[in-house]
């Protein structure tokens, strides 16, 4: 009766259930609207859920054996060597965690200086790091929202030429990125990590400031605008695609711009205009979708390039943040404008805070480095050479 | 009937389409079109030479009228006006004041705003000893207000133009694109020295910003300076620079194609002036006019002339000042006008106004010693079914009684435009003593009355039905030809089957039937030809149009092998596939082009023809081919979209006629300027000698291919590759 006992044991995968816990954090990539787990293993982050071998008849096979091995270890008198610790807190045991461990510690270390300050007289929400705020933005008023319906109804017409990126962009679009600069998810496995967790905490801040702004969405402003695919559950402004794709944009800006990128890409300046006209076409798409409204990308776009500066600047020791100011101004929202210092070196009038509604401060935000982040930097940044 | 009243008071000014667009069906346009105070429309007038409507016989009685109207007269090129016979003036008219006199239907309000110039009419018809009435005047779309320059003055463009910078490359040669969604900052139209070979680029409904001076009454011009600006500025983000241009931003009334991915104006100006490998067309200057994006989608063609002619006229009056500039006073270059669009309706004998208005200025130019061609499309509706033709042996080999005929008319359910057929009585007849019913699909049956004289516009509505609105049009119009000719003409409209606006009165979709009788008198001077409008949506554009056609079961649609026929009905077939040009190509100033398969040289399937019977090179035919498909697997023809890098295949005769004009280019910009001289009908050939294979003759890969009709389908040559 022996090995029904050792069935018995699997009710030790009851532990295993516990990790089901951890199945919470895929719902939590499920509010970006990026269908939980499921797309983070396809963008290449790795399981959120480690290990193979969970399955009843492994589990039930590896008992039967280790109970039918055992006497040999047991009876075994020769000699033991001295047991060896792990180092503490050190990132080097961070190779030897799953990738989602290290996920959900990339994000608890973002999220722990983060706080947030809501002023419903002000109707305005104001994003801190350590005490210092990075990102402040208004609430439209709702008739702003109402006229900028007709810009939604101009891109309608861009549906049938956008939809296979529209489909192709619901969750977290890796790829999009990832053409530009040649990576390969094999090949530039913590490259993929960066963008990935760069995204994932994008997602977060911007889910916060969406709840407390709690704008609606133009599928419920204007009657004609039905989208061509499902609305998420959640407020429209600022736009969470944006917010990602502006950091991702940022953070890649940052690792172009280290003397190993320049080694190994010969057009580093067109890569990263590249790289933010196509987090513009993924934030534009969303409108052309029926989701958002320019305003929504121009307020996600500000508040992605304050989350990429501030992980590159946990990624860099020394390195700062930039204070940033959105009030919306019925505009359309224009690369050109909103990172006009990639191309010119006068800001154009466009760009003008009066007239996109956009005021970036000049008094620089220390940022403290982060060791996770430092590691994960270091790890990306070795994977260029075999590009 | 108070319809009788206001054709009356309105005779010179108001059609069959005019009629059903401002009045009949006014609430089913798009915008509706109503005629408020404080509008502006687009018109053509007709008049008598010598007639100025900028001068004191016209603008002149404005200050002794009520005030009403005012006229207003873009940029026009005067030696077309020099020419001994009535000249077409492109207009706009401004109703001021609409609510005088008590007027209430939207026409009476018009007729009131246009009192200064139907005065100015009469007015010269005392004096003037041509035949009075020839003269004529008619109404085009209602334009959005804010498009309309009020700052406007003809002089202005000396100064601007001043300023704009030249190109390294002298020009030896120009082409202008009427189309639409036009990326004039496409880096196929850069010349080697990095800057745009565009001179000149009108958006017509496009806005002057304020505080820049207008340079054209309406929409916005860019010269060549401005463009350079742009690139310049925006080179590097497209989306931004035809967004800071102003070209993107129109809403979704006016359209804004540029913003797609490709535009049939971004592949057909690629074809014809479009290079992708720098400094091949360095010589080669550009002009581009965009047409409103209404004009583009009313596929009819109704609220097109005045735009066209005024983009004609702007064409012609920059081209002059671009050979000025660049050669100085005196000289002229090659013009290569290519123009692909087209419709099916009209009289197909080169007395289309518009086909009248454009041969005069070929020909005043040709006149003045510069050699100018304007390329047009034979057009796509070659296995449509849109043409029919009943004849005294027709009936007969039917077996129907003598003088009768019905004509099938299938309309299509969801179709949110209007259905237009047009019945050309053959020259000499005349309507009275026909007889029309038109039988709805659902068996009901609406008598169309002949009035005993003169044009009628007579609206109907379903008979049993309480409801009396009016779901279509009887109009009876004798068409004026120059020198006072005509052609009688019936056109019946039928409202949308699925009116935007849902409260309104659908017409039913299904087999219409048109009964006619007592056409005994009428055939005896030749068979009746009977047209449907082109209806369906241009490229680019989502309005809902479906075209209808003539259901014939004796219309063998395909051929043996399965195909569409490529060849005419048999005899007792009411439908005609040849025959059935472009409206706009049939008089003897155009080139007209056909479509090729290039893989094996046979006709497009959809490349429109003339008459089987015409002569090669008669006006009213295909003159030449060109490629508008790779192969049967390869559709269209690649060229580019609207940013630069993106390109995409368009199909059609659309995309075979810019290739004419870029060839035609080339040949010139070849010859020294001095050797040039202005085209005979022969020097379409001897230009493009080296590129045309004879249709037909031993080189012809297609030549076994239909020999009875080849020449028809697509003229004398193919052009080939270089």
């Amino acid at each position: 009766m022996s090995q029904l006992g050792g069935i018995g044991g699997i009710g030790g995968i009851g532990g295993i259930g516990g990790i089901g816990g951890i199945g919470g954090i895929g719902g939590i990539g499920g509010i970006g609207g990026i269908g939980g787990i499921g797309g983070i293993n396809f963008t290449g982050l790795g399981g959120f859920i480690g290990g193979g071998g969970a399955d009843g008849l492994t589990t039930s096979g590896l008992m039967i054996a280790a109970q039918s091995i055992i006497h040999t270890a047991e009876q075994d008198t020769s000699p033991l060597a001295t047991a060896h610790a792990l180092p503490m807190s050190s990132t080097s045991n961070l190779d030897g965690w799953d990738s989602w461990v290290r996920a959900s510690l990339y994000l608890s270390d973002f999220l722990k200086d983060l706080k947030w300050k809501v002023d419903k007289q002000a109707r305005s929400v104001t994003l801190s790091l350590a005490g210092k705020a990075f990102y402040s933005v208004q609430r439209p008023d709702i008739d702003l929202f109402v006229s900028q319906l007709a810009k939604l109804r101009d891109y309608q017409d861009q549906r049938a030429d956008r939809s296979a990126e529209i489909l192709s962009q619901m969750g977290f679009p890796i790829d999009y990125f990832a053409s530009i600069l040649g990576l390969n998810a094999a090949r530039n496995r913590f490259t993929f990590e960066l963008i990935l967790i760069t995204q994932v905490i994008a997602s977060h801040v911007a889910m916060v400031v969406k709840h407390h702004l709690a704008c609606r969405r133009p599928d419920r402003l204007g009657a004609t605008v039905m989208p061509m695919i499902p609305t998420p559950g959640h407020a429209t402004f600022p736009s969470a695609h944006a917010t990602e794709a502006f950091a991702v944009a940022t953070l890649l800006e940052g690792l172009l711009g280290t003397d190993v990128a320049a080694k190994h890409y010969r057009s580093v300046i067109r890569l990263k205009k590249l790289v933010f006209k196509q987090a513009e076409r993924i934030a534009v798409n969303r409108t052309v979708a029926g989701m958002h409204y320019p305003i929504d990308t121009w307020a996600g776009a500000a508040l992605g390039e304050a989350v990429g500066q501030i992980i590159l600047a946990k990624c860099v020791k020394g390195s700062a943040t930039l204070p940033r100011h959105y009030d919306a101004t019925d505009v359309d929202f224009s690369v050109s404008n909103f990172k006009w210092m990639l191309w010119q070196d006068k800001a154009p009038a466009g760009a003008a805070a009066n007239v996109c509604g956009l005021a970036r401060g000049d008094k620089t935000i220390p940022v403290a480095a982060s060791d996770l982040f430092g590691w994960l930097w270091k790890k990306s940044q070795g994977e260029f050479s075999l590009g | 009937m108070p319809n009788a009243e206001k054709t009356h008071v309105l005779a010179e000014l108001v059609g069959p389409y005019e009629f059903w667009t401002f009045e009949t069906g006014a609430d089913y346009g798009l915008p509706p079109q109503h005629l408020n105070a404080g509008n502006s429309i687009a018109a053509v007038a007709e008049l008598p030479q010598g007639a100025d409507p900028r001068s004191g016989d016209y603008v002149g009685d404005l200050a002794g009228s009520d005030n009403a109207g005012e006229i207003h007269v873009p940029t026009v090129w005067e030696p077309v006006f020099q020419r001994k016979e009535n000249a077409f003036w492109p207009l706009v008219v401004h109703v001021k004041a609409a609510e005088k006199s008590g007027a209430t239907s939207p026409l009476t309000r018009l007729g009131h705003a246009m009192k200064p110039l139907a005065s100015g009419i009469a007015g010269h018809r005392k004096k003037a000893k041509t035949e009075a009435d020839t003269l004529g005047f008619r109404l085009n779309s209602v334009m959005p207000g804010e498009t309309v320059n009020s700052g406007f003055s003809v002089d202005a463009i000396a100064k601007a133009y001043a300023k704009s910078p030249k190109s390294a490359v002298k020009p030896a040669a120009i082409v202008a694109v009427i189309d639409d969604g036009l990326p004039f900052a496409h880096r196929d139209f850069r010349g080697a020295d990095g800057g745009t070979r565009v001179e000149f680029c009108w958006l017509q409904s496009a806005m002057t910003p304020k505080g820049q001076t207008p340079t054209v009454l309406y929409g916005r011009e860019y010269l060549k300076g401005e463009i350079d600006g742009l690139i310049h500025t925006y080179g590097h983000d497209e989306d931004q620079l035809y967004r800071a241009a102003g070209a993107g931003d129109q809403g979704p009334l006016r359209g804004a194609t540029i913003r797609h991915l490709g535009s049939h104006g971004s592949n057909v100006m690629d074809l014809a002036g479009g290079s992708r490998i720098a400094g091949a067309l360095d010589p080669v200057a550009l002009i581009g006019v965009q047409l409103p994006a209404p004009t583009t989608l009313d596929t009819a063609g109704f609220g097109k002339e005045s735009y066209v002619l005024a983009a004609m006229h702007y064409i012609f009056e920059r081209a002059d000042r671009l050979a000025e500039k660049y050669l100085g006073k005196g000289h002229a270059l090659p013009l290569i006008v290519n123009f692909s669009y087209g419709f099916t309706g009209g009289p197909h004998n080169g007395q289309d106004r518009l086909e009248r208005a454009m041969r005069a200025l070929i020909r005043a130019r040709e006149a003045a010693g510069a050699p100018t061609h304007l390329v047009i499309p034979s057009g796509n509706s070659f296995a449509g079914a849109l043409g029919g033709e009943i004849s005294e042996g027709l009936i007969k080999k039917r077996g129907g009684a003598a003088g009768t005929f019905d004509i099938p008319w299938r309309v299509q359910p969801t179709d949110r435009t209007p259905n237009y057929l047009e019945i050309w009585l053959p020259d000499g007849a005349a309507p009275q003593g026909v007889s029309l019913a038109l039988q709805a699909p659902s068996g009901k049956s609406i008598s169309l009355a002949v009035a005993t004289s003169g044009n009628q516009n007579t609206p109907f509505s379903m008979p049993g039905l309480a409801e009396k609105r009016a779901i279509g049009q009887f109009s009876i119009e004798h068409y004026r030809f120059e020198n006072s000719k005509g052609r009688w003409r019936f056109v019946i409209v039928l409202a949308p089957t699925d009116p935007e606006n849902s409260t309104l009165a659908a017409a039913e979709a299904g087999l219409w039937q048109l009964k006619l009788s007592g056409l005994g008198p009428v055939l005896k001077h030749g068979p009746i030809t009977c047209r449907i409008q082109r209806d369906n949506d241009p490229f680019g554009y989502y309005r809902g149009a479906r075209q209808s056609y003539f259901d014939d079961r004796h219309d063998q649609a395909y051929g043996p092998d399965g195909k569409l026929s490529a060849t005419e009905n048999p005899d007792d077939a009411f439908v005609r596939r040849f025959d059935g040009l472009n409206g706009l190509a049939t008089h003897d100033a155009v080139v007209v082009v056909g479509g090729y398969v290039a893989s094996s040289a046979a006709p497009a399937a959809y490349s429109s023809a003339g008459p089987l019977t015409a002569k090669p090179g008669a006006p009213g035919t295909v003159r030449l081919a060109a490629p508008s498909d790779d192969s049967p697997a390869l559709g269209g023809i690649r060229a580019a979209g609207t940013r630069s890098g993106i390109t995409f295949r368009l199909n059609g005769t659309s995309a075979a006629a810019p290739q004419v004009t870029r060839a035609l280019a080339l040949a010139y910009a070849a010859k020294p300027v001095a050797a040039v001289k202005p085209p005979t009908p022969e020097s379409v050939a001897t230009l493009l000698a080296p590129r045309l294979v004879a249709t037909g003759g031993p080189k012809d890969p297609g030549a076994a291919i239909n020999p009875a009709t080849r020449k028809a389908r697509l003229g004398e040559w193919l052009l080939t590759e270089a």
